[in-house]
């Protein structure tokens, strides 16, 4: 059948000299834009609404397009029922643009700032929207609030985006110069078991992060964040080893990361991540920043150490977010960290490359390792003090009683020489 | 031509600090930082992408802030000497970071572990911050004790 334009309609006036029903403004319209005036006629008829269609032929839309948008197949009856705009989430938001934009925390307004202490739902429905009766489970297994939240996560992710670096080209790596051998290679060696560490965190992050909800988005997106951190520390570090000559050293002993991979719960892993090991790794960054050679170093352990002090204030306020909400888990949590510091201990004491290392970083290098190793003994106590201090700040004040044998000895003064 | 240490010291350098995006590239800060010199104490807010202000207070308020910088005034003249004359980019031993790490007690202070750690989350702000005094005049004169 010969499809009836516009053009036709106008030359000839209504078909038949019967009324369309087209009024003239619309007629005019499509008429301009080539639309069949067929398929006025039986979207009107169909039930759509004049406004529509002029809104459809203002936006440019084709006949081809207007057809398949007005029209179905099944007797070309209207089929936009919009139905989906009309269910009840909340309308009206107008979410605050602020100093820092419009940052994650400030779209928590009205109905959407309520995250429930149990997240109810297993699939991927994000927070505030309607639930689609028969939506696949995606198979999380963290729907307590407490055993993930902290009150700083919206913040602390847009500051990570906020304060992102890049290795390749926010480093000087030109301002590193050939220097002694041993300091060189003790580089190295810390560069490498740096680099195992984070590692070890995007291991461990990439499998807890999945078994979150979707009702606790900010977990997942500063997560996100922070095994994109671990992903450009290790690649950074990769980097300071290759780049003057060093290579890289042997591989750690790895029993630090033991309890990391062994954790059964995610506040387990939380806490000998986000506390222990973070809070012992920070100090080797600050280490790093600290006796810098050169800008390259300077500006990469500091950069680095910006990034680990976010990780360490999630674990802060997740301790004490934990305490508050669940203070009958304060034993538990105590035993996670001291489970934490065993494994650490065990490293310490077997990681003799690390211990050399350290030293001789520390005492400016082989020829003053024994300066090196009573500096080390300074800088472990120092390491311990810090961490405490850190567990006390999360609201376990009576935890330096607890600490494990081995690593509460740092603490004990030097024995004076004869 | 501005006198260290002293609120105008400080004016002037958040002035440099906040001009051409130097600290906003950095990204976002929300910090108070206190600065001891003496018997002089200071209180410099970071918000948002700026230093927003600056404050002398009584030594005794310190513990407000969420840390604060102590080091002899030789040191401080040492150190802002140093950025002067390296043209804003200090050798390292006059770096935020390595002025702390070798000091048994720590540059940066406080009672509270979770907001002393805002000194390393936030560092190469503040290192900015400094760095930007290499562009203004000082004239260094030790606070008198009262």
């Amino acid at each position: 059948m010969t499809q009836q334009t516009a053009k036709d309609v106008a030359t000839a006036g209504p078909a038949d000299g019967i009324p369309d029903g087209i009024p003239d403004d619309l007629r005019r319209k499509a008429l301009a834009k080539d639309w069949p005036l067929v398929t006025i006629v039986r979207a009107l008829q169909g039930g759509v609404k004049e406004e529509l269609l002029h809104q459809a032929l203002d936006a440019g839309m084709t006949p081809i397009q207007a057809r398949e948008m007005l029209l179905s197949g099944r007797g070309e009856g209207p089929t936009v029922s919009m139905a989906w705009a009309k269910v009840a989430t909340e309308r009206g938001i107008r979410a605050k643009v602020g100093k820092k934009g419009l940052t994650i925390d400030a779209i928590n307004v009205g109905s959407y700032a309520d995250v429930p202490d149990v997240w109810p739902d297993q699939t991927m429905r994000p927070r505030g929207s309607v639930v689609r009766p028969g939506a696949v489970s995606m198979g999380y297994t963290i729907y307590s609030k407490a055993e993930v939240w902290a009150d700083n996560l919206g913040s602390l992710y847009e500051e990570a985006i906020q304060r992102r670096w890049r290795p390749a080209t926010d480093i000087p790596w030109e301002s590193i110069k050939p220097s002694a051998e041993d300091r060189e290679r003790a580089m190295g060696q810390l560069c490498t078991e740096l680099c195992e560490y984070n590692y070890m965190t995007i291991l461990a992050l990439g499998k807890w992060t999945r078994e979150v909800s979707y009702g606790f988005h900010e977990v997942k997106l500063f997560l996100s964040t922070v095994l994109f951190d671990a992903g450009r520390h290790y690649e950074a570090f990769r980097k300071r080893a290759l780049a003057n000559g060093s290579g890289l050293g042997v591989q750690a002993t790895g029993d630090r990361l033991i309890p990391i991979r062994d954790a059964l719960c995610y506040a387990e892993m939380a806490a000998i991540v986000f506390l222990v090991n973070d809070s012992f790794i920070q100090s080797l960054y600050l280490l790093g920043a600290g006796l810098a050679q050169n800008e390259a170093e300077s500006r990469l352990f500091s950069l680095a150490a910006q990034d680990k002090a976010r990780h360490l204030a999630y674990g802060i306020e997740h301790t004490r977010y934990i305490l508050e909400h669940q203070p009958e888990r304060r034993g538990e949590i105590s035993k996670y960290l001291a489970k934490g510091e065993e494994y650490l201990a065990k490293d310490h004491e077997k990681d003799a490359p690390m211990r050399e290392a350290l030293a001789i970083l520390l005492g400016g290098g082989l020829e003053q390792i024994g300066e090196g190793f009573r500096k080390l003994k300074d800088f472990r106590r120092r390491q311990v003090l810090t961490y405490l201090s850190r567990v006390e700040a999360a609201g376990l004040t009576d935890h330096r009683e607890h600490l494990w044998p081995e690593i509460a000895a740092y603490l004990e003064p030097a024995a004076t020489p004869a | 031509m501005a006198t260290f240490p002293s609120v105008e010291w400080f004016e002037a350098v958040i002035t440099v600090a906040n001009e051409d995006g130097r600290l906003r590239k950095l990204g976002t800060c929300d910090a108070v930082m206190g600065v001891k010199v003496l018997d002089k104490a200071f209180e410099i807010t970071f918000e948002a992408f700026d230093c927003i202000g600056v404050r002398e207070i009584p030594s005794e308020k310190l513990a407000e802030t969420d840390f604060y910088l102590e080091m002899p005034f030789e040191t401080w003249q040492g150190m802002l000497e140093n950025i002067k004359e390296r043209g804003g980019t200090p050798d390292r031993q006059y770096t935020l970071n390595t002025i702390d790490f070798l000091d048994p007690e720590g540059f940066a202070k406080s009672d509270d572990q979770s907001k002393k750690d805002a000194f390393y989350r936030y560092g190469q702000t503040f290192q900015q911050f400094f760095n930007a005094s290499s562009e203004i005049e000082t004239v260094f004169a030790a606070p008198q004790p009262v």
